[in-house]
């Protein structure tokens, strides 16, 4: 407990067992704060949900066997999307390891392919090692969470203060910067750039620099889900999201440009990832702080290794003058115009896109949005208008059902003036529900905004769209009264059936000085369009998109 | 086939951390040696479709306590001798032939 105080934890998340008492019992003279949750995925994801927040390493913990293998949902989630967590586990003492005692499970090696490093202390003199070197690890080049196993007697032995006060060494990270003076030079010469922009970019603060550049450049900026929110999303050269699910504008943009400055992204499957679809003249400058992203979904031209702020400072001062306005920024500008949707507001039943439009009008400038996974993450994704970066909170790379609610929590708990709301689906919900407990013992007034329409939505959309039709396992019969059962947890809600009636829920929602739900009763008939198909290629799938041309 | 030598500092399951990203990348390993030399870890790792090129050289050397990784362009020997009553008699790792 020493060792995390004096590396800034300030919150633990987390459910003891057997072997985690000594830990506790650590606790109870910290000044670490402990959210106590009713499941270890939930601490993970809390512990994300702040770390994502905050850009500080979130702290989770559980038992062994069971409460290890809860947590792995939440620790993978993390690791995909790159975000900064020191997990602590307990496992059974050591002469029992490998005996499979009572709760053991081999939590090193469950760890180990879904973690950026993790420590299984064998001797107490180890743990200050790898608790110092588990936060510093987890937050140097690309961030990731740092597990650490801790035998129940090893918590129990001494530690002596020399030990303690004692550094440790970690690797820099790579660094390959010898491309910048070609990425300056091809990015001079293009007619049509366009900066593409992850996940990478948030986690290294270089969101002024990416506006600074693209301004210089009059370069339009398209997101990856990860990178919503680097650049606000009504800024002129915002074109939004690209993807499977992304906006008109972002598509064509990606495109018709002459040259990509891809920007902390791993071109994912999901966002960029189908190289097919670019021309053959396109060139792409990458900038990855993690040496094995760099070129390893797309060919790229030029490829730099290192801190993406520090990359695009340097560009910045390598392009000298702006380029002012020009016919691909003109260009740019129509596109975003023409990139509108063909939505009626208030048809009734509610459509999704019109929680997201009220979501837009009533959440106080600097709210946060965590989502779930499925149609409500993408319709949060595409629609929402999101200001800062870090506002908007997903589980992009894992698509963790049931990421959202408790994530919301990990934020609350960070920053609980701020207005935090989860935007869920019924699907996504159920799989958490009961950190409402949480959630009301620990005073966290978080809104949820339900889209309930009584199916797992996205998997229905592609049985619709691409198998004939043929539903099976997605619709969620026998949902319960979520409002009821929220109140059971002593929180409150009201359900909402038209869309008159929508403001004035999430008004009050937001109001709350208790967790909220607003259970909506969403058009179950909505898909999210436009649409890639899965797989890539050119045909769209586009919905309600009014584009002309 | 491809032989990839990778070098680690001492550490705990510095050999498994390895293993499981050739694994998680689809690598398939034929063979894999592994002894201590000088105080460090060294692997060499007989692999197949190691389609990432350079790019997984790039992910195992960002594996911490990893200090190098590489593709051997030349023949390497490995060579150990062990048995119950003399224990490890002889562990070889450099560049060269069965006979040199």
């Amino acid at each position: 407990m020493k060792l995390l105080e004096r590396g800034g934890v300030e919150v633990m998340f987390g459910l003891p067992g057997g072997t985690t008492i000594p830990l506790y019992n650590d606790l109870l003279d910290s000044k670490i704060r402990h959210v106590l949750v009713r499941h270890e995925q939930g601490a993970a994801h809390m512990a994300d949900g702040y770390a994502r927040a905050t850009g500080r390493p979130g702290v989770c913990t559980s038992t062994s066997g069971p409460g290890v293998t809860n947590l792995m949902t939440g620790v993978a989630t993390a690791y995909v999307d790159s975000s900064p967590m020191l997990v602590l586990t307990g496992q059974v003492a050591t002469p029992m390891i490998g005996n499979d005692a009572f709760q053991e499970a081999d939590s090193f090696s469950l760890m180990m392919p879904i973690t950026k490093h993790n420590f299984r202390i064998l001797d107490p003199m180890d743990i200050p090692e790898a608790i110092k070197r588990g936060l510093r690890i987890a937050t140097t080049g690309r961030f990731g969470p740092v597990h650490v196993d801790l035998p129940v007697d090893m918590m129990r032995a001494e530690v002596p203060q020399e030990m303690m006060d004692k550094d440790y060494f970690v690797h820099e990270p790579a660094e390959d910067l010898s491309d910048l003076p070609e990425a300056v030079k091809m990015l001079k010469n293009a007619e049509r750039p366009l900066l593409l922009v992850g996940g990478g970019v948030i986690w290294s603060n270089a969101t002024v620099e990416v506006l600074e550049l693209a301004e210089m450049l009059m370069a339009p900026i398209v997101t990856t889900i990860m990178g919503k929110g680097a650049v606000p999303d009504e800024h002129p050269l915002c074109l939004g999201m690209i993807g499977m699910h992304g906006r008109e504008a972002a598509r064509r943009a990606f495109l018709d440009c002459d040259a990509i400055l891809a920007v902390g992204t791993r071109f994912s499957d999901r966002s960029a990832g189908n190289k097919s679809i670019l021309s053959e003249r396109t060139k792409i400058i990458h900038i990855d702080i993690d040496s094995g992203e760099v070129g390893k979904g797309l060919h790229t031209r030029v490829r730099i290794v290192g801190d993406a702020r520090k990359a695009l400072r340097a560009i910045i001062a390598g392009l000298g003058a702006p380029k002012g306005d020009n016919p691909w920024s003109l260009r740019v500008k129509a596109m975003r115009k023409e990139c509108v949707c063909d939505i009626d507001l208030m048809d009734d039943p509610i459509k999704p896109q019109k929680v997201i439009h009220e979501l837009n009008g009533v959440l106080p400038e600097n709210a946060f949005v965590t989502t779930e996974v499925g149609q409500n993450q993408m319709w949060a994704a595409h629609f929402l208008k999101v200001r800062h970066p870090r506002q908007f909170i997903t589980s992009g790379g894992f698509g963790t059902m049931g990421f959202g609610f408790p994530a919301s929590l990990g934020v609350k708990v960070a920053f609980p003036d701020r207005a935090v709301v989860d935007v869920a689906g019924d699907g996504s919900l159920q799989m958490v529900f009961q950190e409402f407990a949480t959630a009301v013992s620990e005073d966290l007034p978080v809104v949820v905004c339900l889209m309930n329409n009584g199916w797992l939505g996205m998997v229905k959309q592609w049985q619709k769209l691409f198998w004939d039709k043929r539903y099976c396992g997605t619709e969620l019969r026998n949902n319960p009264d979520f409002i009821k059962l929220a109140q059971a947890f002593g929180a409150d809600g009201v359900r909402v059936e038209r869309p008159s009636e929508l403001r004035e829920a999430l008004q009050s929602a937001v109001k709350s000085e208790i967790p909220f739900i607003v259970d909506i009763m969403v058009d179950p008939e909505e898909d999210v369009l436009p649409m890639i198909p899965p797989g890539g290629g050119s045909g769209v799938v586009r919905g309600r998109c009014r584009w002309k041309s | 086939m491809e032989v990839i030598k990778v070098v680690g500092e001492d550490t705990q399951s510095v050999f498994p951390r390895v293993l499981a990203e050739l694994v998680r990348r689809k690598v398939e390993v034929d063979k894999a040696f592994v002894g201590k030399v000088n105080g460090r870890f060294e692997m060499i790792f007989e692999v197949k479709n190691s389609f990432l090129n350079g790019k997984l050289l790039h992910a195992i050397r960002n594996l911490q306590d990893v200090v190098s990784a590489e593709f051997l362009k030349e023949s390497y020997l490995c060579h150990w001798k062990v048995s119950p009553e003399c224990g490890s008699e002889e562990m070889i790792m450099r560049p060269g032939s069965e006979s040199g």
